[in-house]
């Protein structure tokens, strides 16, 4: 046995298994929570395995003005960052009213309450499954 | 490809029916437009009681183009008309609905809204 594995046995990292137990969740729940610390409002994920082949899970979420709808965008990205996924595309971060990065695997949706009734995502993905978001 | 004077149907429900290209962003240096391009049109036909009139000067992008597109992988992409979906001054979708598949081509150019809004990516 290594000298390593022996020493992670004998003693056992509290942060380093607190590390890998985040790390084991999936990512869009790590954006739940990170919208949930920042009292993202109304927040939804959809399953679209097997409707859209873009994408796997949409997380939508609502900020009531556009500093928070900011805020909840910076605290993802930050949250995201720390289990390495960076986006591959962050749009509308300016104005503020539809920001959408892309995570590749999951779109975090973040809307002005006004942007979330006009596009009304939920209705277009309609047929997709709603995913449960487990307690913290 | 896409150029000047090519006439494009609407792939929204913006309430423009039909549009002509006056010319792809960045003037003549862009003289052909591709799949994700933005170009500047002018609305030829449009829905009666729409927002938008006929004679409006609008920006748009290209989600389906009859020229083939070659893809990395060797694959060749080609849809059946010649369509766009308009979007405002700060790339937000004008529309709420994006009818009929796009190309796989918007993710790479930042056009995720879009994408979103389709109902199947191609």
């Amino acid at each position: 046995m290594k000298p390593g594995r022996r020493f992670l046995k004998e003693a056992p990292n509290v942060q380093l298994n607190q590390a890998v137990e985040e790390l084991s969740q999936p990512g869009w729940l790590a954006a739940v929570r990170a919208a949930q610390e920042k009292q993202a409002s109304d927040i939804r994920v959809l399953d679209l395995t097997g409707i859209t082949s873009f994408t796997d899970y949409f997380v939508i979420c609502t900020g009531a003005n556009s500093r928070q709808v900011q805020a909840i965008s910076d605290e993802v990205n930050f949250q995201l960052k720390q289990l390495g996924e960076l986006p591959v595309t962050l749009e509308g971060y300016n104005q503020a009213e539809w920001i959408l990065a892309d995570y590749s695997d999951f779109l975090i949706h973040i809307f002005s309450p006004k942007s979330r009734e006009f596009y009304d995502l939920e209705r277009l993905w309609r047929g997709a499954k709603v995913v449960e978001i487990p307690p913290e | 490809m896409i150029g000047m004077r090519t006439w494009l149907d609407v792939a929204d429900n913006s309430g423009a029916r039909r549009l002509m290209c006056i010319l792809p962003r960045g003037g003549d240096l862009g003289l052909r437009a591709g799949l994700g391009d933005v170009v500047t049109a002018s609305v030829k036909e449009a829905a009666p009681d729409s927002a938008i009139k006929k004679g409006k000067v609008v920006r748009c992008v290209i989600v389906r183009m009859r020229k083939e597109t070659r893809r990395r992988d060797g694959s060749y992409i080609r849809f059946d008309t010649n369509a766009a979906v308009l979007i405002n001054e700060v790339g937000e979708p004008v529309g709420t609905r994006v009818f009929g598949p796009v190309a796989r081509e918007l993710r790479d150019k930042k056009f995720m809204k879009i994408v979103s809004l389709a109902p199947e990516v191609i």
